[in-house]
């Protein structure tokens, strides 16, 4: 009995020091964390599939918007995360589902709000049609 | 009984109380209401039990309007009429539809749909359905079990469409109307004019004629013009003998505001970001409470008087996959595809499996044109009878309808996470794509208002300046809605046998 208490207290003390290691390392990372453009452009645009379709998707955005046409793939960035309702700082490594939820909102609030954006002849909403003018910047040589 | 038309004396004369002329669906059920009665029903065809060429060639005409169908593909010139190639598809017309829309120039029916129904109801089973519960999806659920989508009745709602065996008139009805003694069905009798007194306000004798056979006359107490929605029109103009504008056309609007639905098959594609989406109830036909049953998204009444749109429905059309089919694709993860990240090897499998896109087949109600009209051409028939023009014509205002429909079933697809739209009206939203056709449903024009000076016939279905002639069919609808006609025609006709019941009792023999 003696014994199997020290083994739980063990295995307690143990379980305690990896959590708050895990929340020390997570935290430090979260406030050193400062993403390059490419990295948020990456996550970002992992929320889209088949990414060959949503480049050329992206390009047609582009193209048809000269709003867009020009534009760096930071202002690109800054575009789509304002549409979105985030900032920059709100990229982290553990921010994925949370952000990914946001897009959909965004994209779902677009529809109801006919924020819409016809893409030769495709009906998208805002939020994706810029996410795959992002991909699309992303992908491009000069990225 | 069924009486060879060619098997009479020239001349013979017939004499009944009512004649009815045209054997489709309208003239077959509105004489089904009198059998057993004392009522004496003469039913003129001018074709026989079957498709004959000779006959069908009396419907030649020509569209020089937009381009429709051939005049004598669309409609069928024997016993049944066009009820022998129909395919079924019943609805009623929406309240709405009856209503004078501020936003829809000349509508407004001197009828609304409550009144309508009880006609309707009985109308169901003539078309060999059951349970009329149009209004109530909830019904159907309940015995489907299918999903149906959760649509913002701000803009779409699930429509409940019934599904008719089809009925054939002709075949269903035969016997019945052979075993009626009171009933005499004249096949191969064609009218040519309808006759009048001198100042055309009543009716006195039909003309009659078989292509290889006598000419007689017919005369009743009461005459019933059930030809359809063109022949309805050509018959009163071709009865030119007093009033050479033709019967019942003082005010010029015979043939005006002719009328179909527009189609556009498809207006545009959804391409899936779920493929696993359950479309059933949309897609397929089900038997179901003694019917057979599928819905249809059709625009809400909230969205109409907003919008101030024309009525309108969509099908959802199971297609071939296109080369585009994975756009919707594109945006599983924003769509949140349930499923999809738990087990990848199955939503794999389930992706290569159902490739498969809907179509949005797009019917509209348009806007009635005193423009869009039939007229008598200079070309003449066997008889040597004017043949038709058809100048159907449409309006600005029904691309836009056309174009904000298919839009908002854009947005609600999109809403709901299901998928994205591609159209060709997308791309240009200036004109009409190359697919745009008609629905076949010709109406409009004798139609029926309060006013003498607006419509051809009254709320009776009553010529307005003849006192012995009504009209039934699609000819009489002043709006078309977004629903096929021929459950209307059907209620209308029951409404009219109802109501000339009650005048053969007033009137003197």
């Amino acid at each position: 009995m003696e014994k199997e208490m020290l083994k739980s207290r063990r295995s307690f003390l143990k379980t305690g020091i990896i959590l708050s290691g895990t929340a020390l390392v997570g935290a430090s990372l979260t406030f050193s964390f400062n993403p390059s453009n490419k990295f948020i452009a990456r996550q970002l645009t992992g929320y889209l599939q088949y990414h060959h379709l949503a480049n050329v998707i992206g390009d047609s955005v582009i193209r048809n918007d000269t709003n867009l046409q020009g534009l760096s793939l930071q202002q690109m960035i800054d575009l789509v995360l304002e549409e979105a309702g985030l900032g920059r700082s709100d990229v982290s490594l553990f921010s994925l589902f949370n952000q990914l939820e946001t897009f959909r909102n965004a994209a779902r609030e677009d529809f109801m709000n006919e924020n819409i954006i016809l893409v030769d002849g495709w009906v998208l909403s805002s939020t994706e049609a810029h996410l795959c003018a992002l991909l699309h910047l992303y992908l491009s040589p000069s990225a | 009984m069924f009486i060879d038309a060619r098997d009479l004396q020239p001349g013979q004369k017939i004499e009944t109380d009512i004649c009815i002329i045209g054997a489709g669906a309208a003239g077959i059920a509105y004489a089904l209401e009198f059998i057993g009665s004392s009522t004496k029903v003469a039913l003129l065809e001018s074709g026989g039990l079957n498709y004959d060429k000779k006959t069908q060639s009396l419907y030649e005409g020509e569209n020089i309007g937009l381009p429709s169908f051939d005049l004598t593909v669309n409609r069928l010139r024997y016993f049944g009429g066009t009820t022998n190639h129909w395919a079924g598809h019943c609805r009623p017309l929406d309240a709405i539809d009856f209503e004078q829309r501020d936003w829809l120039p000349h509508s407004g029916w001197p009828v609304t749909r409550p009144e309508l129904d009880p006609y309707y109801l009985r109308a169901q089973p003539i078309v060999g359905l059951t349970p009329y519960e149009y209004e109530n999806l909830d019904f159907w659920q309940e015995k489907l079990k299918l999903p149906d989508l959760d649509l913002d009745d701000n803009r779409l709602k699930t429509a409940v469409y019934n599904q008719s065996p089809p009925t054939r008139f002709g075949r269903e009805y035969q016997q019945e109307l052979k075993d009626a003694d009171n009933i005499s069905v004249y096949l191969n009798a064609n009218v040519l004019e309808i006759q009048t007194n001198e100042n055309a306000s009543k009716v006195t004798a039909l003309k009659v004629a078989c292509i290889e056979g006598p000419e007689f006359p017919v005369s009743a107490r009461i005459y019933i013009l059930a030809t359809g929605g063109m022949e309805n029109t050509r018959l009163l103009l071709l009865s030119d003998s007093v009033n050479p504008a033709g019967l019942g056309n003082e005010n010029g609007l015979v043939g005006r505001y002719f009328m179909d639905h527009i189609l556009l098959r498809p207006g545009a594609d959804i391409s899936f970001s779920d493929p696993r989406i359950n479309l059933q109830l949309y897609h397929a036909l089900h038997k179901v409470a003694g019917a057979q049953m599928f819905g249809v998204l059709a625009s809400s009444d909230k969205l109409l008087r907003k919008e101030k749109i024309s009525n309108f429905r969509i099908h959802l059309v199971k297609t071939a996959p296109q080369n585009w089919q994975f756009v919707g694709r594109i945006f599983s993860n924003i769509d949140a595809v349930s499923g999809a990240e738990k087990n990848w090897l199955d939503d794999l499998a389930i992706r290569k499996k159902n490739k498969d896109t809907v179509a949005l087949h797009l019917v509209l109600e348009p806007v009635p044109n005193p423009d869009s009209r039939i007229t008598l051409s200079s070309n003449t028939d066997l008889f040597g009878q004017r043949k038709i023009n058809v100048n159907w014509q449409i309006v600005d205002k029904d691309l836009s309808n056309a174009y904000r429909s298919l839009e908002l079933a854009a947005l609600e697809f999109g809403r709901l996470g299901i998928g994205r739209a591609y159209g060709e009206i997308f791309k240009d939203s200036s004109q009409w794509p190359d697919n745009l056709e008609a629905g076949r449903h010709h109406c409009g024009t004798t139609r029926m208002t309060d006013n003498p000076k607006t419509g051809v016939v009254d709320k009776n279905c009553k010529l307005n300046s003849v006192s012995n002639l009504y009209v039934t069919g699609s000819s009489l609808f002043p709006t078309i809605g977004y629903a096929n006609p021929t459950l209307t025609i059907i209620a209308l006709a029951l409404r009219l046998a109802d109501h000339t019941k009650s005048l053969l009792k007033e009137m003197p023999e």
